[in-house]
């Protein structure tokens, strides 16, 4: 189990995230607990603290 | 409904069938969409924790886990009951003692399919389901023929879709756009393309931020 996904931020935003091909990144703004759980690989059973 | 409810809140989700904390996130977000009261618009889109996973994965979700990380099955089994018990309180029924782990690509193909056939949040649900509370096996054509049937979608179709896999292209463009986008973990949440939420928050979490992002998107 981890913890956290991150956003990279990047130069752009699309601002269209099912776009049939990859855009760029946008800065995304996170909302939200910074500490909600979330799956990450095959870890997301996995103790973090 | 207030005026800063009027415009629906777009929300793509990144998520996997084989994630117990995006069904758990699920029902959160849920919960604070049935609260927050204003359109909400949802589209799910495909990521792949384990895409190495074989499709006839010979052992339990302890065996895997014990043997994936080399814990004691023990411990495994702790967690395991931990994650059940979480499930509990959102009113989910997990079995991990059931689950078929197994590689999830052609469930995601067919969440494309029920997309473009508009029902892929109810094919969602009945998918994430089947894999958790169930222990159905979303690896096979034929288990996914038979769960698609249940939504409302055609049986020739979609295992036509499977079978040639002309949905895969729009699964690993999901992916590429989370790689594009930095998202390494989920659930993940994109709320009109630039606010972000990472893991099963909170309901309160959720429907706060839909009461943000509502509320610009209404100004």
């Amino acid at each position: 189990m981890t913890d956290r996904a991150t956003a990279a931020p990047q130069s752009q935003s699309s601002g269209e995230p099912s776009a049939a091909a990859a855009t760029p990144a946008p800065t995304f703004t996170m909302l939200g607990a910074p500490d909600a759980v979330a799956c990450e690989g095959d870890a997301c059973l996995l103790p973090v603290r | 409904m207030t005026d800063t409810q009027n415009r629906a809140v777009k929300v793509d989700i990144w998520s996997d069938i084989a994630c117990p904390w995006c069904f758990i996130g699920k029902r959160k977000f849920e919960d604070a969409v049935a609260r927050y009261g204003g359109p909400v618009e949802v589209e799910y889109h495909s990521f792949e924790l384990s895409p190495d996973t074989p499709v006839d994965f010979e052992g339990d979700e302890v065996q895997f886990l014990a043997d994936h990380k080399g814990m004691p099955a023990d411990q495994v089994r702790g967690m395991l009951d931990n994650v059940t018990g979480i499930a509990a309180e959102v009113g989910l029924q997990y079995d991990f003692g059931k689950l078929r782990h197994t590689n999830t690509v052609k469930a995601h193909e067919l969440l494309h399919f029920a997309k473009a056939n508009g029902l892929q949040r109810e094919m969602k649900e009945r998918l994430l389901a089947a894999y958790f509370e169930e222990g159905r096996h979303l690896g096979r054509i034929d288990e996914l023929v038979d769960l698609a049937t249940e939504v409302g979608l055609d049986a020739d179709a979609a295992r036509a879709a499977l079978d040639d896999g002309r949905f895969e292209p729009d699964v690993r463009a999901d992916q590429a756009q989370a790689q594009a986008f930095g998202i390494t973990g989920v659930p993940f949440f994109v709320l009109e393309g630039k606010y972000g939420i990472s893991g099963a928050q909170a309901p309160e979490m959720f429907l706060q931020a839909l009461q943000q992002v509502g509320a610009e998107v209404s100004a």
